[in-house]
């Protein structure tokens, strides 16, 4: 190829690359993207948290067998106070039940669909105040097909 | 970091690595446009550029932690990502889907002072993206990366995985081929001098 060939031919795809049009940001791409961003982080947070609470829970069910041990023993009925329960915040992903043991999740959608009310707390989520018997949650599906995390959805 | 001073492309990966969503989001909006250029440009389809670059992020969510600074600038390394999800979209849809200026996604309304040479330069522009997309992809690649997306020929090898000399002879022989094309579709870019700066 001539110099002069080689000149049209740069000028040529600098403008094709001018042309090149990009749409404009989408921001449900966007939202979709940050969702997964913070659905990643919490499930790489989750077995650092239950590797790191593992020994202390082992220790308490050593606690807890040495309490009704006694218990037998002594022949004392002492009934624990209940654990607290902390609130969640139902507009927040929390991870899906056995998802930490699925294949590290790489793509996925949103899928929108109703929940009996009385499933939220298996599902780690905190029933709304309300009469519905069903409500609206936004469930993290994988690239595998299997849920990752949930949420109420912020409409229910 | 001076105060108003974006922060560079390598700092955002390492805060995003510990969780930052907003330096996520600003690595999304700052190299959004490169990658979907370089997906179009490969592919010829917009359909598989909006996915591959949801793709390339997703794989950052990811894979951000094996991103090593001193081996690659972060735009080679996403557009590496690129072409290998560019690589495996082309598999499975092995006919691709030519852009084409008078579709309805590329009809703009414009006020042209000269419509025949508008149209000439359309029709010129056309012909040299078909000519690109209907190069090998190992051609593709070198030409979209140096010439339309004018990375060096060190970053060109690192988003290949090549060695620079690879990408050197490559680009050699992808214009050879480009030049070759368009001499066969009668497009005057080489045989008259009013080809030059008619694009």
């Amino acid at each position: 190829m001539s110099d002069h060939g080689r000149d049209d031919l740069a000028s040529a795809l600098r403008q094709l690359a001018k042309r090149a049009e990009v749409p404009p940001l989408d921001p449900d791409r966007e939202r979709a993207l940050l969702e997964a961003f913070d659905a990643t982080q919490q499930q790489k947070r989750a077995p650092a948290a239950r590797a790191g609470v593992w020994r202390p829970a082992a220790a308490a069910a050593l606690l807890a067998l040495a309490a009704t041990m006694a218990w037998v023993i002594v022949g004392r009925s002492v009934r624990p106070p209940a654990a607290p329960v902390a609130p969640l915040t139902t507009s927040e992903f929390v991870l899906w039940p056995g998802a930490a043991e699925l294949p590290t999740f790489e793509s996925g959608h949103l899928m929108r669909m109703e929940v009996p009310v009385s499933a939220l707390p298996s599902l780690g989520l905190v029933p709304p105040a309300t009469h519905a018997a069903v409500v609206q949650a936004d469930v993290l599906v994988g690239q595998d097909g299997l849920p990752r995390a949930v949420r109420l959805s912020p409409d229910f | 970091m001076a105060a108003g001073e974006d922060p560079s492309d390598e700092a955002l990966i390492v805060r995003i690595v510990s969780g930052d969503r907003d330096a996520f989001a600003a690595l999304y909006r700052r190299h959004r446009a490169d990658v979907y250029r370089f997906a179009m440009h490969i592919s010829g389809s917009r359909p598989v550029a909006d996915d591959v670059t949801q793709d390339v992020f997703m794989a950052v969510i990811q894979h951000a932690g094996r991103y090593r600074p001193e081996r690659a600038a972060v735009l080679p390394w996403l557009l590496g990502i690129a072409r290998n999800h560019v690589r495996r979209a082309l598999d499975q849809r092995p006919t691709v889907t030519l852009p084409d200026d008078e579709s309805a996604a590329g009809r703009t309304l414009v006020v042209e002072p000269d419509p025949l040479g508008g149209l000439a330069r359309r029709q010129h522009v056309l012909a040299l993206r078909r000519a690109v997309l209907a190069l090998p992809v190992k051609y593709r690649e070198v030409v979209v990366l140096c010439d339309l997306q004018e990375l060096t020929y060190d970053d060109a090898a690192t988003a290949l995985g090549c060695a620079i000399g690879t990408v050197r002879s490559r680009l050699h022989r992808g214009r050879a081929l480009l030049a070759s094309r368009l001499r066969g579709t009668d497009q005057p870019l080489f045989r008259t001098p009013v080809a030059r700066g008619m694009l």
